[in-house]
Order: C-alpha cells, then sequence, then structure tokens
C-alpha cells in the first residue's frame, strides 16, 4: 500500500476515535446528572419528612390519621440516615405520600386555619418539590438509558463501571386539598 | 435567587410566551427575586427595565408565529456577556427548541438549566429535522417543565424523557378590576379574541352560527377583538346583520381586560393547536361566563364543564344552540361567572409562581453550583481546565461501585 491509504486509514481511525470520545463523554454528564438528580431527590424527600413532622404535630387535625402519618415519617426518617438505599425506602416514602393524601384529602381547605396557612403551604411545596425531583431523576435515568442501549456503547464500553441507573417507582401524587396551595 | 430568563421572541410583539414571560418575571421581582431576561426585540427602547436586547434579529416563520434571530458571532457573545454578568442561580429557557436565543443559551451555559415548553403541535418540522443537532443541548437541561398536557406529550414525543405540568398563570387582578367599555349593553354582547384571519382560532364557524344567534336576538352585538382584515371578515356574514358587528382591532391588555369585563358571553370557537386555554382564564377573571369548543385544552380548564360552557368542536349548529341557551339563562350565567372567578383564582401568578419557584429548589440543589460560561466542546475549552468535566463528584452508594 502507498502512504495516502496508510493517511486515510489513520485519519479514519482518528475520527473514530475522537467519536467515541465524545460519545463517552456526553454519557459520562449524562451519569453525572443522574447522580445530581438522585441526590436531589434524597434531599427533598428529607426536607419533606421535616416539615410533615410539623404537620403530624397539628392538633387540629384528625388524630387517626396523624398517627398513620407520624409513624410513616418517623420510619422514613430512620431510612433516609441509613448510606445504603433499599428497596424498602421505596414503600416507606410512597406510605408518607398516602397518608399526606388521605389527611388533606379534597374536601380539605386550608382557609380553614387561617393560623396554620403557612405551615400548610410550605407542606404543599414539599410534596410538590418531591413529585418534580423525582421526575427530574427519570427523565435523566431515561436519557442515560436510552444512550447505553446503543451497540455502540455496549461493544466499547463507553460507560465505564458507571451503573446502569433505575428508574424509581415512588407514589408521589400531590394531596388533593393541597393542590392548589 | 438571581434568575436567568431567556425569551425566544420577539418582545415587542405581543404573544403568549411572551406575556407568560412577563407575568412570570414580574410576579418573581415581586417576591423579592433578582430576575434578568435576554430577548430579541426590535424596539430596544421599549424593554422593561429588567431585560436585556439579545440583538437585531431576522424573522423566521416557526410554528404559527414568528421567531427572531440572527446565529451571528455578535449573538454569541452577547450571550456569554450575559451569563457571565448575571451571576445566575438559575437560568430559564423558554421554548428551547425554537430557532431563538434560547437555543444559543442552551449552547453557552451550564449548571442548573430550567426550560419551559410551551408548544403542543405535531408539525415540529424543524425539531424532526434538528433532533441530532438540539440532543447535546436538550441534556444539558435539568428540569423540564411543560404548560400542559398536551404539551408534555409533545415534548415526549420528539424528546422523550419526562416534565413536570405547570399550568400558565393568568394576573386576575389586572381582570377583576377592569372597567366596562361605555356604549356597549352587558346583557347583549358576546366578545371574541384573537386574531381575525388565523383559521384555527375558528371566527369563521362563529359567524356562520351568527345568523341563527341574532334571528333570535336581534340587537345583540358581537364584539371581535383582534388584528385583521375587516372587509374579509364582513363579507362571511350576511349584509343585514353587518350593524351588529363591532371591530375593536389590535388592543392593548388594559383594553382587552375591559373587552372581556364587557361581555355577556366569550365565546372561544377555536378549531385545535391551542396547548392552553390562558384566554378562558383571563374572561373567567373578568367576571365573564365562558362558552368553549371542547378542545382537551379548554376541557381541562373548564373542567369537563364545570366552570364554563362547552360545544363540540367544530360543530357550528352546536355552537349556535348553545350560546342561544347559554344567552337566555341568567341564573346559569351567574353561576358560571362564581365559578369562573374561583377557578381562575387556582391560575393567578402569585399561585403558579410558587409551583416554579419550587421547581428552581429542586434543581438549584441538584447542582450545587451557579450557572457558568460552558466551554466544553470547545478548542479554548479542550486546551484549558475551565473546559474539563467536573470530576469532584458527590459519592453515592446507589450508582457508583
Amino acid at each position: 500500500m502507498d502512504t495516502s491509504n496508510w493517511v486515510l486509514i489513520a485519519s479514519g481511525l482518528i475520527l473514530f476515535a475522537i467519536y467515541l470520545s465524545n460519545v463517552a463523554g456526553r454519557l459520562d454528564r449524562l451519569h453525572l446528572k443522574v447522580e445530581n438528580a438522585r441526590n436531589a431527590l434524597d434531599r427533598q424527600l428529607a426536607l419533606r419528612s421535616a416539615i410533615c413532622s410539623d404537620i403530624a404535630g397539628l392538633d387540629l387535625l384528625d388524630e387517626k390519621l396523624r398517627l398513620r402519618l407520624a409513624n410513616a415519617i418517623h420510619a422514613s426518617i430512620s431510612e433516609e440516615t441509613l448510606e445504603v438505599h433499599t428497596l424498602n425506602e421505596w414503600k416507606i416514602e410512597s406510605e408518607v405520600t398516602k397518608s399526606l393524601g388521605e389527611l388533606f384529602d379534597k374536601d380539605f381547605d386550608i382557609n380553614k386555619y387561617p393560623n396554620h396557612k403557612n405551615l400548610i403551604q410550605e407542606a404543599a411545596g414539599a410534596t410538590r418539590r418531591v413529585q418534580y425531583a423525582l421526575t427530574f431523576y427519570n427523565d435523566a435515568a431515561t436519557s442515560v438509558i436510552k444512550v447505553r442501549k446503543r451497540w455502540i456503547v455496549r461493544s466499547f464500553r463507553l460507560f465505564g463501571r458507571a451503573r446502569m441507573p433505575v428508574l424509581l417507582d415512588l407514589d408521589v401524587q400531590i394531596p388533593h386539598g393541597l393542590e392548589h396551595c | 435567587m438571581r434568575i436567568g430568563i431567556v425569551c425566544p421572541y420577539d418582545w415587542s410583539v405581543p404573544g403568549g410566551v411572551k406575556q407568560h414571560i412577563q407575568d412570570l418575571t414580574e410576579s418573581l421581582i415581586e417576591l423579592g427575586h433578582y430576575v434578568n431576561v435576554l430577548t430579541p426585540t426590535s424596539a430596544e427602547e421599549l424593554l422593561p427595565s429588567y431585560a436585556t436586547n439579545a440583538g437585531s434579529t431576522i424573522a423566521l416563520p416557526y410554528n404559527g408565529s414568528i421567531a427572531r434571530i440572527k446565529f451571528d458571532p455578535a449573538a454569541f457573545t452577547r450571550t456569554r456577556n450575559w451569563l457571565r454578568q448575571g451571576k445566575f442561580d438559575i437560568l430559564h429557557l423558554h421554548e428551547p427548541t425554537s430557532p431563538s436565543p434560547a437555543i444559543i443559551a442552551a449552547w453557552s451555559a451550564r449548571g442548573p438549566i430550567v426550560a419551559t415548553h410551551h408548544t403542543a403541535n405535531d408539525s415540529m418540522y424543524a425539531v424532526k429535522n434538528m433532533q441530532f443537532l438540539l440532543q447535546p443541548m436538550m441534556e444539558k437541561v435539568i428540569a423540564r417543565i411543560a404548560v400542559s398536557q398536551e404539551a408534555k406529550d409533545t415534548m415526549i414525543e420528539h424528546f422523550g424523557g419526562d416534565a413536570v405540568v405547570i399550568p400558565n398563570g393568568v394576573r386576575v387582578s389586572n381582570f377583576s378590576n377592569a372597567t366596562k367599555l361605555s356604549g356597549f349593553d352587558q346583557d347583549k354582547t358576546i366578545v371574541f379574541v384573537g386574531r381575525l384571519d388565523e383559521p384555527r382560532k375558528g371566527l369563521q364557524n362563529l359567524l356562520e352560527a351568527m345568523p341563527q344567534v341574532f334571528a333570535q336576538y336581534s340587537d345583540l352585538k358581537l364584539l371581535l377583538v383582534g388584528p385583521g382584515d375587516k372587509q374579509e371578515i364582513l363579507k362571511a356574514i350576511d349584509a343585514k346583520y353587518h350593524s351588529n358587528i363591532e371591530f375593536k382591532g389590535f388592543v392593548s391588555s388594559e383594553v382587552k381586560a375591559s373587552c372581556y369585563a364587557t361581555a355577556t358571553v366569550y365565546v372561544a370557537p377555536n378549531l385545535g393547536g391551542e396547548s392552553f386555554g390562558i384566554v378562558l382564564l383571563e374572561a373567567m377573571a373578568s367576571g365573564t361566563p365562558v362558552l368553549a369548543s371542547d378542545l382537551p385544552a379548554f376541557k381541562q380548564v373548564l373542567e369537563d364543564g364545570k366552570y364554563g360552557k362547552l360545544f363540540e368542536t367544530n360543530n357550528v349548529n352546536d355552537l349556535a344552540t348553545s350560546l342561544i341557551e347559554l344567552l337566555g339563562n341568567k341564573s346559569e350565567r351567574e353561576n358560571l361567572t362564581k365559578q369562573g372567578l374561583t377557578r381562575a383564582k387556582q391560575f393567578d401568578w402569585s399561585v403558579i409562581v410558587r409551583q416554579i419557584l419550587d421547581v428552581y429548589e429542586a434543581v438549584k440543589s441538584v447542582e450545587g453550583r451557579n450557572v457558568r460560561e460552558d466551554f466544553r466542546g470547545q478548542l479554548y475549552g479542550r486546551l484549558t481546565k475551565t473546559g474539563r468535566l467536573d470530576r469532584r463528584r458527590v459519592k453515592n452508594s446507589f450508582l457508583t461501585e
């Protein structure tokens, strides 16, 4: 082979390497985005537990439902302090969502509690932020999963040692009574 | 919080997206946040103090409206300067897929970026052809907001992933305090608002239905508010009804509020392409009963008829009978006025802005760092430290081994 052929092959290889490096860089950024979104979700879940434990202490609301909320929050706080995440965590956080949903059902009217309006609005904000953070996490995770399914990514192991992100199935429904707070 | 907002369309041209950005910005400023809006404009002297000119533009038709942009080196420099000087905690792009400064901003920045999708339209041909170019920029967006379920579905269809739905807001006080127009009888005025020559606004159907209505109520006035050719409209309707039709032409938002306030019934005969019924909320905030076609977006705002009367989309007879019925039933109108006001208050900007701030909060903690210039992928960036990937990661037992 003469020189020009070698030059062609070499430049082709270099271009391919640049392409691979770009895909790997993009995937790396996406993994970082997922990680950050995950940390944000954890933070928002912890914030929700903190704010809602004040709600559980409000003696205006139904006592049985408050007790259920208090128990759920207690479980979630001890879970959140653990370093390791378990599948159980989602059950516990979903239980917090459900008990909030029962406490603030569609008949709940914030105007009946003028002295606690700020606290209830904060709780509404906390439940919304949990929902948003979960959406953003799943959004990021979906994009990583999509890119990692491509054959070029799989065959060249462009994802390195990063684990495949998991889509989270967690009940984050905003309680009906808090929807417009 | 320091928030940078990028407006895709010309500030001097009124439109839904621009109105959204203006109301959002003013609500945020009222709450004590620092906001700066980067926007193209053809009349710099009319820009409010919180806006920065993104430069001269050329007009490109995009998705039924006019996108204005010029991709020149100066536009990039201006955007980068704006980013550097703003030191924003949050960068909020609007309509990030339209050919606009939003794309330049998404390209030039990194950090907590939020994007709002307004479009609900299947023919986003520009996006379809440029998707592979847009993808890397779209991936920088950390939080995506859609203004309606339809806008969200459109977005997911093109880019996948997920978004939160935060509806458009309305400034209720701007409408509920509007003065009524003189020379109109509040029991006998029907109002239509929108471009007269835009087929999807459905004015043709309303004009076809009107003879039936005029036959019942001969002294009824039809007030058409919006730019368009009068003669074309008058041609579409029998000459004996010409005295029943009044034109207001293009009006300021104050006069528009007065028009709503004067109406007995506000009619929205739209045929499609609406992503959110902001016009309905404006009418409801003015205390005017609403009659609207049963588009998904309208059905959602009116909650299947609880807050306003619905008729079958593109059905002239149904429009005419519903209108005649509503005009003849004062107690139903009074009920809809009361219900509508309650509904409008749920979408007041003071409520909506809190939801948007919640998005900012959820995102701010994601990165913990400000919006900054993005040098990655550029020659300068590849050769200097600023461009390298951020290796300082937070340990997370869940994702890393």
